[in-house]
């Protein structure tokens, strides 16, 4: 079935637009039905001047792990992992968790294909809003993303910056994000397992989150020299027991947490999750695997993305509204 | 010159003028035109005439500001090499498809486009009028958009917004075209990977796998997927007729396959007729004939084999040649 694109028509006067983008899943139009409840909750009387989009890429997810089984490259990624926690308490249940956010570093077509989505997507958005009258520059879009989201977000936007076909260039298209929100992101994390895959990490040179010295809020510079961003503020999000986000267990780890110059840092405080062992949370984590099925995350998890919009609710009004 | 580049200049020489004396006069949103939406309608009539004009009226509302000479002198210079009635006369249409080069790694402003070919890409441009339009409208929707906030007093949102309309109607032209690019390319990656692809063997998978470092089989730097994938398949399903008798054959193959990107070709809308794909390759077989015999058993048959869509064909010499058929699948997932 060919990919449909989510168009809207965005009401008279409104000028503001939301792109949210989930992590792991399996998931279609329809579905995040709670956490979209929560983010008009959160916009509060903001809501109706406010187009929502989301993002659906599990279709071309679903195209390659029919045709490419990645299993013992994932192991070997999961295994690099195990020995970058380095904890036998968590060291295990934590890998296995994340390793499912490695399997797109490994297939250069599947990287590719979504983030092909991705920019088409934020195409139509940009277009969406000049067919109702609104120029780009005058655009106030902003991008939730979460888990695995957050790294499709970080690919996606460097290339736009990079490639003018796409015509969402900060400085020459006058695309520029109001707000580039990214919660419990693995970006660094991934950069750093994929330091380590090495050589097994086909096509590099497309692989944004591991090219530079750093992470970097994508930019493009313009004819005179000038350096125009693409987002105006960028934003991490996570939580101190979500290992995902880089911490483990209350503890920061520098090679998994995102720290891009520029950014805007939150950590969240998890104690009300009241997961007060590591046992406690490696077995929560367990509990949340599927068999053949992505991770089932419930709102006692720390990975938890309605928890991130619900307990961050006033700042991200705040940040979207203005 | 046609009534609507007379009309785009006329407009345009007008919201200029309008603009400095509401921008000299008061720094108040009272003095704004009514209405600074973009209206898609008007989109069609432009001109790269009408960009012209829009540049030439922003850098007329730069011009004499603090750290403007410069970049008034650059625009000043290029609107003087475009601004002729063979350029400024071609629909807008002619900047937006032309910088698109589908397939290739090659994709890019229309001026970088024109720097390689070193020659005419856009119908009715030559080359340096590609690149010299290209600079005008990145000089003007960045630096002279940001000259005209920064001056004092600013010009305003509207203002600006009513200025840079054609530059938007392009926007909008090659964000449509963009689009239909990017559906294009997610076409080629499902017929290579969605759910009427031919499915793979492990064997296939880590061969696909390594070569993703070879680039012709791997995606090109703005993710075009390749065309070819390596076949390395285990075939007892192959059927000839011998001694007047149908029998099974087991062939192993080793080829390419090299995926059609034609539109209605592949899946259900191609048919037998125009396949998805089409494979060639090197085919195997054993000493005897048989489903399940081993392609290594006594001494090899050796032949080729091609594959139009699902069905393939092959030919093994040795002793006894055979001409076999099938018709591509896979019994067991991931192995046969």
């Amino acid at each position: 079935m060919p990919i449909e694109l989510q168009t809207q028509q965005w009401p008279a006067q409104t000028r503001r637009a939301i792109l949210l983008v989930h992590g792991v899943g399996n998931a279609g139009p329809g579905d995040y039905l709670a956490l979209l409840a929560d983010v008009k909750l959160m916009l509060g009387d903001q809501a109706d001047g406010t187009v929502i989009y989301q993002l659906w890429y599990d279709q071309v997810n679903d195209w390659f792990a029919a045709k490419t089984d990645l299993g013992d490259l994932l192991a070997s990624a999961v295994a690099s992992l195990r020995s970058e926690i380095n904890d036998p308490e968590l060291g295990e249940a934590v890998a296995e968790t994340v390793g499912d956010v490695l399997w797109p570093v490994l297939v250069a077509d599947a990287r590719a294909a979504v983030r092909e989505v991705y920019v088409a997507q934020l195409k139509q958005i940009v277009l969406d809003g000049i067919n109702a009258g609104v120029p780009a520059r005058r655009q106030k879009l902003s991008i939730i993303c979460h888990s695995l989201g957050c790294f499709h977000t970080y690919e996606a936007l460097h290339h736009i910056a990079l490639f003018p076909s796409h015509a969402l260039q900060p400085a020459t298209h006058e695309v520029r994000f109001a707000n580039v929100i990214l919660m419990a992101s693995p970006v660094q994390l991934i950069r750093t397992v994929a330091d380590k895959l090495g050589s097994l990490v086909p096509n590099r040179r497309w692989l944004y989150a591991v090219q530079g010295d750093a992470l970097s809020i994508p930019f493009e510079k313009t004819l005179t020299g000038m350096i125009v961003p693409s987002v105006r503020r960028w934003v991490s999000i996570t939580g101190n027991l979500d290992p995902v986000g880089g911490f483990f267990f209350r503890n920061k780890a520098p090679w998994a947490y995102m720290q891009v110059a520029g950014q805007e840092s939150r950590v969240d405080d998890q104690s009300p999750l009241n997961i007060s062992s590591k046992q406690q949370l490696a077995q929560l984590l367990r509990d949340s695997r599927r068999t053949m099925s992505p991770p089932l995350i419930t709102a006692s998890n720390p990975h938890s993305w309605e928890n991130y919009v619900r307990l961050n609710s006033g700042e991200l009004r705040q940040w979207i509204a203005t | 010159m046609d009534r609507h580049m007379i009309a785009s200049r006329q407009l345009h020489v007008a919201v200029a003028a309008f603009v400095l004396a509401s921008a000299s006069s008061a720094r108040t949103a009272a003095a704004q035109p009514p209405t600074a939406r973009f209206d898609t309608a008007q989109t069609r009539a432009y001109t790269i005439g009408a960009l012209v004009e829009a540049s030439r009226s922003a850098v007329s509302l730069v011009r004499g500001a603090p750290g403007s000479a410069a970049l008034v002198a650059r625009v000043e210079r290029l609107l003087v090499r475009v601004d002729r009635p063979d350029v400024i006369r071609l629909p807008l249409d002619v900047l937006v498809r032309a910088p698109f080069r589908q397939g290739d790694a090659r994709e890019a402003s229309f001026a970088r486009v024109a720097r390689w070919q070193r020659r005419a890409v856009v119908p009715g441009l030559g080359a340096g009028d590609a690149a010299d339009l290209d600079s005008l409208a990145r000089l003007t929707v960045a630096e002279l958009k940001f000259a005209m906030e920064g001056r004092q007093p600013p010009v305003s949102d509207d203002s600006v917004d009513i200025i840079l309309t054609p530059y938007t109607a392009l926007q909008r032209g090659e964000l449509q075209v963009s689009i239909a690019t990017s559906l294009e390319k997610l076409n080629r990656f499902e017929r290579k990977y969605g759910p009427e692809a031919p499915r793979l063997n492990l064997a296939e998978v880590g061969l696909n796998y390594v070569a993703q470092w070879v680039p012709p089989f791997r995606p090109n730097a703005d993710g075009w997927p390749s065309r070819f994938e390596i076949v390395a398949s285990y075939v007892p399903s192959y059927l000839t007729i011998a001694d007047e008798k149908a029998r099974a054959v087991t062939v192993a193959e080793l080829g390419l396959r090299s995926y059609l990107w034609q539109r209605g070709w592949g899946g259900a809308v191609g048919g037998i007729l125009r396949p998805g794909y089409l494979s060639v390759g090197v085919a195997v077989a054993g000493d005897r004939d048989g489903a399940f015999v081993s392609p290594l058993r006594g001494k090899a048959r050796v032949g080729g084999f091609i594959g139009w869509g699902e069905t393939k064909v092959a030919v093994i010499g040795g002793d006894e040649r055979r001409l076999l058929i099938t018709r591509q699948m896979q019994l067991l997932p991931w192995v046969f």
